[in-house]
């Protein structure tokens, strides 16, 4: 092509460049169009829960529903509490830790799980919904970690207060800032006892 | 393509294998990097470029809108809501949207008069151009079942008034036009019934438009671009291959008419819709005034422009009808021009007198556009009388007369010629790019 | 040809600009003046401050019968908005006369619980009929897209059209919604002698038929500013239709500040790319 015989070099640096800022601007369009399907502003919204605990007397037990799927929070009885602390430890069919159970997959729903733990001597227990793998995980009681935590795929928000448990981090609210690309963590949330939630 | 050979080699062994199996790339080597394009090609040439990236953009954006919207009467208006106020870059892909479809028409409107200027509907493009018209016509009814979409006031109003202007066949058969317009509404008044389909619709649409598309491609590359002199490529002195010298004239093309674009989608991008769609739809609530966007006032004047007489015709209970024959008649007469126009010039910039009436339909063409957002009362609805029956006369009394009685300018001998007779001299070279394959079948 | 067509289009653009904003006032037709708002233009950005104090004018006073249900309580918290602090909306939610209907509860019925910050801004009516009930037939419409369903038609001859249409989309304006609404709020007054005032209604320059349902909703000092600024119907005005526009248009700061860039981009990339195609035609006369 004739074009070869002007001086090369502004020539291709002129092409070059704008063939540059063309891509670029390609690649920019694109981001708006990948980002539309993530969770939009009314999800994020609705993506924590405030949960009334006062009404809940000891024994009794009340479903919530968070980002779709029940929660069951019980109030245990002392009894309840005690035998739990009483199970063997070597028997026990629970984890030490959540980031290792989650790479064994014990949870074999492919939805977001949804567990806690808390201190022994908590009466508070909270489990997730009974995965296809089998409801007695409902029955769980996952006792082990000191302090009480949700753990869940993405960001995981229960609106609650701090109590007499140790100090944990305290938890984000759901339409604040968004986190892209941290997939799990987990975030400490703290029960109110018997105390109105807001 | 037409009976030329490719000259195309595959480079890499790769592209040696694929090239025996799926001769892709060289297909797309022969139509869009070595074929030969005029060499006095304007910027209006570039219209074809930017077209297709408004095709493109309109599917795409339209695409990831419809993972959020609802087609219901309940759900789609609040969904359009959802879209503006909490997904992600939602109001950017909204604007993109609706603004994209206004500017998809402005540059099909600049395209189709491009070609009615320099006679690019005269033979061996017939076909070429009746395919145009059928996108046009696609374009239309896509645009007209999206504007439905949003379901406000003038979405849910304008759908009722267009879809019953097919009642006007009951004066020509009893009870047709009833069952027509019952048919496409899928009941008794528009509602989300219609709603739903117009949805499935203007989905399905878009799709079928990037066929013809192809088609019409297809068709140019057979015959070859016309170009402002209105004489075929003879020598290859008289083409460049397409790339990187058409290819570079589009892209400026395409990012001059992105300024455009962007600055309706980000700056005033409720312009050019009606504010009236931001209320609901309501079937008790008629808007004072009903009006189509933009790009459908100037048929929407002709439909009018029918009341009981016409420029002292009287029309009686055909009324209705002739404006809805006319109306149509407005786009399918566009496809007549290749027989209309008796002229043996193409361009008219070697045609002084059909240039003026040129110029006098581009005028009436846009005063249509005027008129048709005025009340039709008064002057007006003379006014669109007199300018709707211009518009007619371009094609059915212009065309073929002034072809017949002008004196043309004399022609240049070829495309060359014209191009080194122009100004000053230009470059060092005699403009001889090597590199141009043999040049399509002249007829 | 191509310099004629040049030369007109310079032309328009030249009259475009000039055309300036122009209201006329014909027998029967509304006259509604240009003001001129932070958010206008190709700058333009909301006044934070005006969006606090027009939220104020709302609460105090519209959201008595209008309500806002397109926008969530959480919306007064975000970037681009009023940006109020989140404790202070969630009391606000929390005491919002206006509850939102949930349930079934156990017993199977609906119930009423205050708003959370997820909720919609309810208005005291729950459908059309209650409002109109309770409005003597009038329906107090709901205001969140209020400044984008209305708009300033300026009545011009025909052959200046194309040239105001020019100027406005140069000049970027769509703030058409927001001078109605101060119009119209600060419109009301006593009709013409000759004017037949329906009982029952008022008299506004501003309205469409100039006879509305809503009585005066604003008066001098009626809402008191923390920020100190006058108590007056103009800056009420002003304010609640500032406000409203973000309540209709709630990206607008994003959308206008991505503009500017997206503007920038492009034409430089045009720039270079004609330069670019000059580069490569150099050799070529056409």
């Amino acid at each position: 092509m004739t074009p070869e015989a002007l001086e090369p070099d502004r020539r291709d640096f002129l092409v070059v460049a704008g063939n540059a800022f063309v891509a670029v601007g390609a690649a920019s369009l694109l981001w708006p169009f990948i980002q539309q399907m993530n969770p939009d502003a009314s999800t994020k919204a609705l993506s924590s829960v405030e949960i009334d605990l006062s009404p809940v007397k000891e024994g009794q037990a009340i479903t919530a529903m968070w980002r779709g799927k029940p929660i069951f929070i019980r109030n245990r009885t002392k009894e309840e509490v005690q035998a739990a602390e009483d199970v063997d430890p070597a028997k026990r069919r629970t984890r030490t830790a959540p980031s290792k159970a989650m790479r064994t997959g014990s949870c074999s729903s492919a939805s977001a799980r949804i567990w806690a733990a808390f201190r022994r001597d908590s009466p508070w227990a909270i489990n997730a919904a009974p995965t296809a793998a089998g409801s007695a995980r409902a029955t769980d009681r996952l006792t082990t970690r000191q302090g009480a935590y949700v753990q869940a795929r993405h960001r995981a928000i229960s609106r609650c207060r701090l109590t007499r448990l140790r100090p944990t981090p305290r938890s984000k609210s759901a339409e604040g800032e968004s986190d892209h690309g941290r997939l799990d963590f987990q975030l400490h949330a703290e029960i109110a006892l018997g105390q109105m939630v807001r | 393509m037409g009976g030329s050979t490719s000259s195309y080699m595959p480079k890499s062994r790769w592209g040696k294998w694929f090239d025996e199996r799926l001769p892709i790339f060289r297909l797309m080597n022969d139509s869009f990097v070595v074929y030969p394009t005029p060499r006095n090609l304007n910027y209006l040439w570039t219209t074809g470029g930017i077209l297709t990236v408004c095709l493109v953009a309109q599917i795409l954006t339209g695409v990831v809108l419809a993972m959020h919207y609802q087609p219901s009467d309940a759900g789609a208006f609040n969904s359009i809501e959802h879209i503006r106020r909490d997904v992600n870059y939602g109001w950017l892909l909204r604007n993109m949207h609706a603004v994209g479809a206004s500017m998809f028409f402005l540059a099909v409107f600049v395209h189709i008069f491009r070609g009615l200027y320099y006679g690019s509907y005269k033979a061996p493009r017939e076909v070429l151009w009746i395919l145009g018209v059928i996108i046009m016509l696609l374009m239309m009814a896509s645009a007209f079942m999206g504007y439905t979409l949003p379901w406000g006031q003038m979405s849910f109003w304008g759908v009722t008034v267009i879809t019953n202007l097919f009642s006007a066949l009951d004066t020509i058969y009893n009870g047709l036009g009833t069952a027509i317009v019952e048919w496409l509404w899928g009941g008794y008044s528009v509602s989300g019934v219609t709603l739903n389909r117009f949805f499935a619709l203007h989905y399905l649409l878009p799709f079928v438009l990037v066929g013809v598309v192809g088609l019409h491609i297809w068709a140019l590359h057979v015959v070859g671009q016309n170009n402002p002199t209105g004489i075929d490529i003879k020598e290859p002195s008289d083409s460049v291959p397409m790339h990187p010298y058409a290819t570079a004239k589009d892209i400026v093309g395409i990012f001059a008419f992105l300024i455009i674009f962007a600055w309706f989608v980000f700056f005033v991008p409720d312009y050019l819709g009606h504010a009236d769609n931001y209320i609901e739809a309501n079937p008790l609530v008629t808007p004072p005034h009903i009006v189509p966007e933009w790009y459908f006032l100037p048929f929407y004047a002709i439909l009018r422009a029918f009341t009981s007489s016409f420029l002292g015709i009287p029309l009686g209970q055909y009324a209705k009808l002739c404006g809805v024959v006319a109306m149509f008649g407005a786009v399918v007469i566009i496809a007549f021009a290749p027989w209309l126009d008796t002229s043996r010039v193409r361009s008219a910039k070697y045609r002084p007198m059909f240039k003026w009436f040129f110029w006098a339909f581009v005028f009436t063409c846009v005063a249509l556009g005027y008129l048709g957002s005025k009340p039709a009362e008064g002057i007006y609805v003379t006014a669109a009388q007199i300018f709707t029956l211009y518009y007619f006369v371009f094609f059915l009394v212009v065309m073929p007369v002034v072809g017949l009685i002008e004196t043309p300018k004399r022609l240049p001998r070829s495309i060359t010629e014209d191009v080194l007779s122009k100004g000053k001299g230009g470059g060092s070279g005699s403009g001889l790019p090597t590199g141009a394959t043999a040049a399509p079948e002249v007829r | 040809m191509k310099r004629r067509f040049s030369l007109a289009c310079a032309s328009i653009a030249a009259a475009a600009v000039m055309a300036g904003s122009v209201s006329a006032e014909d027998a029967g037709h509304v006259s509604i003046e240009r003001q001129s708002w932070p958010f206008a233009g190709f700058t333009g950005q909301f006044d934070k401050a005006q969006l606090q104090r027009g939220f104020q004018v709302y609460k105090e006073v519209c959201s008595a019968c209008h309500g806002l249900k397109r926008l969530a309580f959480r919306n007064l918290v975000q970037p681009g908005g009023p940006e109020f602090p989140e404790d202070s909306v969630k009391e606000l939610a929390a005491t919002w006369p206006n509850q939102i209907t949930d349930g079934p509860n156990d017993e199977g019925k609906m119930f009423e619980r205050p708003p959370l910050l997820s909720d919609p801004i309810r208005g005291p009516y729950h459908n059309d009929q209650e409002a109109r009930a309770a409005q003597n037939g009038a329906l107090p419409p709901d205001l969140s897209l209020m400044a984008k369903a209305r708009d300033v038609h300026r009545e011009s001859s025909w052959w200046a059209h194309p040239f105001l249409m020019l100027g406005d989309i140069a000049k970027g304006y769509s703030e058409g919604g927001a001078d109605y609404l101060h119009a119209l709020l600060t419109g009301y007054s006593e009709p013409p002698a000759d004017f037949k005032l329906t009982e029952g209604q008022y008299y506004n320059t501003a309205f469409p038929g100039h006879q509305i349902s809503m009585p005066p909703p604003l008066s001098e000092g009626s809402v008191t500013y923390q920020d100190g600024t006058p108590a007056t119907v103009e800056n009420y005005s002003k304010d609640v239709a500032a406000f409203l526009s973000w309540a209709a248009d709630p990206n607008l700061d994003q959308r206008k500040r991505m503009g500017w860039q997206v503007m920038l981009f492009l034409i430089v990339t045009t720039l270079l790319l004609y330069l670019g195609k000059k580069r490569i035609w150099a050799n070529i006369k056409h």
